[in-house]
């Protein structure tokens, strides 16, 4: 019992909040690109901070439910239609057996996440619903059913606000990265100064920065990396590396964004302009 | 020997080590002592540590509050370290198919590197690798120990899909695709044996950093049988 998926949108997935282990067997953290937004979602239902939800991308996504739960869809700026009326996202929202849920294309932000009450249930491994290729199921396809429990309570749990100034800044706190001493002054500098903006090129496992710095850096022996790694690859492009990233690479790490830039960077849209604050970890 | 580490806070929650030296066996024991001693002495306070080859990345469990306590407390763990010898395992015996449906790239590296696809194949069986570091994709093994005749750059366009089991080589390393997966190592042949299986959740991964293997060259009909054997 759970749902069925009418209309998958272009990159819909389970995620939770990652996994724990299995980095040193090679598996990425995974988990939701915007763990704020995810974190929110399923607060709002009074879930645990695992409960696995659907994300999806702008193209949002139709589904129909088969069963009664409470749901919240969080997004930074959606249409949501539920049946024939337009509906808000961000708050609780009650459905019913053949109810129908449209998220049309997003107008703001790239990830968005559906909540519903106690999680949905999926295949698990190690500990993380998240889908990963090579793990579990790739993407959500269309006709996919979707498990949950059925939950007919009265109420699905407390409407909170979503702090939206969270995502009104376009600026990314980073921390130095292991190869940021090797960088020149220039390069620093301009790290520090110049306005950036995302490329087309970004997904769950990366995303670019259109703009090019000369690069004079050597390949590094391939080393440890993590979300929000800035690499610097030698025809000058910066990849930010996102959730499902690799666990090692061979290129030289500039900066580490911090958690809450990973969150916001996630999501910028392609153009989309900001700068880098370069701060002490813990400050 | 002293080890002279570099500790750097990576990120809130993490703490990476690196230590600037040349890559060889005996800085990955080291390395490998030390991953175990922390895993073990603060399990509590740390989800996983990851090793490569000269790095070990730590992750706590909960934001690292006092870096320079985290910072004396691993160098006491560096300090204690006790190397011992050699690395203990068995040789894991890795049969692999060197023909052509297989090998795909043994032509080239045979023109290339002036060898017999014959010679290729039997100094690529001869030797006996070290498993320094799982990375790349889930469960693919970085193999140090290749035979430097055999060194071979990658392939300037990678191909988009290389089959699971797939054998290669890279610059200075050899390795095994686990998972079907793009990829540009120079392929020599294939393995029928499910490395990476999640259906084994207990051993999941068959290889781990530190373990000895050696290939083991079969036909293409001893591969099929094995196949057929292992994905019942």
């Amino acid at each position: 019992m759970g749902l069925k998926i009418i209309y998958p949108g272009l990159y819909s997935t389970i995620q939770d909040q990652g996994r724990t282990e299995g980095m040193p067997q090679g598996i990425p953290i995974s988990g939701a690109m915007d763990l704020n937004l995810y974190k929110f979602a399923n607060s709002v239902l009074n879930n645990s901070e695992q409960s696995a939800c659907i994300e999806f991308y702008q193209q949002g996504l139709k589904i129909h439910f088969e069963a009664p739960t409470f749901i919240c869809v969080a997004a930074l700026g959606a249409e949501i239609i539920l049946n024939e009326t337009q509906v808000e996202p961000n708050c609780i929202l009650k459905v019913t057996a053949g109810d129908q849920l449209s998220i049309k294309e997003l107008k703001t932000g790239s990830w968005g996440y559906i909540a519903v009450k106690d999680g949905f249930d999926s295949a698990s491994f190690l500990g993380s619903q998240s889908f990963y290729k090579a793990l579990t199921a790739h993407q959500l396809q269309k006709e996919d059913k979707v498990d949950f429990k059925p939950y007919d309570g009265e109420t699905g749990g407390e409407s909170t606000q979503l702090d939206l100034t969270y995502y009104e800044t376009s600026v990314l706190e980073v921390f130095r990265g292991p190869e940021y001493h090797k960088l020149s002054q220039t390069l620093k500098y301009q790290l520090i100064h110049a306005e950036f903006s995302v490329s087309t090129s970004q997904n769950r496992m990366a995303y670019q920065i259109q703009e090019r710095l000369e690069n004079e850096l050597d390949e590094i022996v391939t080393g440890p990396v993590l979300p929000g790694t800035v690499q610097y690859t030698p025809g000058g492009k910066m990849i930010i590396l996102m959730r499902d990233a690799q666990v090692t690479g061979g290129y030289p790490r500039i900066l580490q964004l911090s958690e809450k830039a990973i969150n916001i960077l996630s999501q910028l849209r392609a153009k989309s302009k900001f700068t880098f604050n370069l701060i002490e970890i813990n400050s | 020997m002293t080890h002279q580490p570099h500790i750097f806070q990576y990120n809130e929650t993490s703490i990476l080590i690196r230590f600037d030296e040349e890559i060889n066996e005996n800085l990955l024991r080291f390395l490998l002592q030390i991953k175990n001693n922390i895993a073990q002495k603060y399990n509590k306070q740390t989800l996983q540590v990851i090793n490569t080859y000269d790095s070990l990345l730590i992750i706590y469990r909960s934001t690292i509050s006092n870096f320079y306590e985290a910072e004396n407390e691993l160098l006491d763990q560096i300090k204690g370290v006790n190397v011992s010898n050699k690395l203990d395992s068995a040789v894991k015996k890795i049969p692999v198919c060197y023909e052509e449906d297989f090998g795909w790239d043994l032509n080239f590296l045979s023109s290339q590197l002036k060898l017999s696809k014959s010679e290729i194949i039997e100094k690529h069986s001869d030797r006996i690798y070290t498993v320094y570091l799982i990375g790349f994709l889930p469960g693919f093994p970085y193999l140090g120990g290749l035979d430097s005749s055999l060194f071979q750059r990658r392939k300037s366009e990678p191909r988009s899909k290389i089959p699971a089991g797939s054998v290669g080589i890279a610059d200075q390393q050899t390795g095994i695709y686990p998972t079907d997966s793009p990829g540009g190592w120079q392929i020599i042949g294939r393995t029928p044996i499910q490395l990476f299986d999640t259906n084994r959740p207990k051993n999941y991964c068959q290889l781990q950093p530190g373990d000895k293997i050696q290939f083991e060259s079969i036909s293409k009909d001893e591969f099929e049988y094995i196949q057929s054997k292992t994905k019942s």
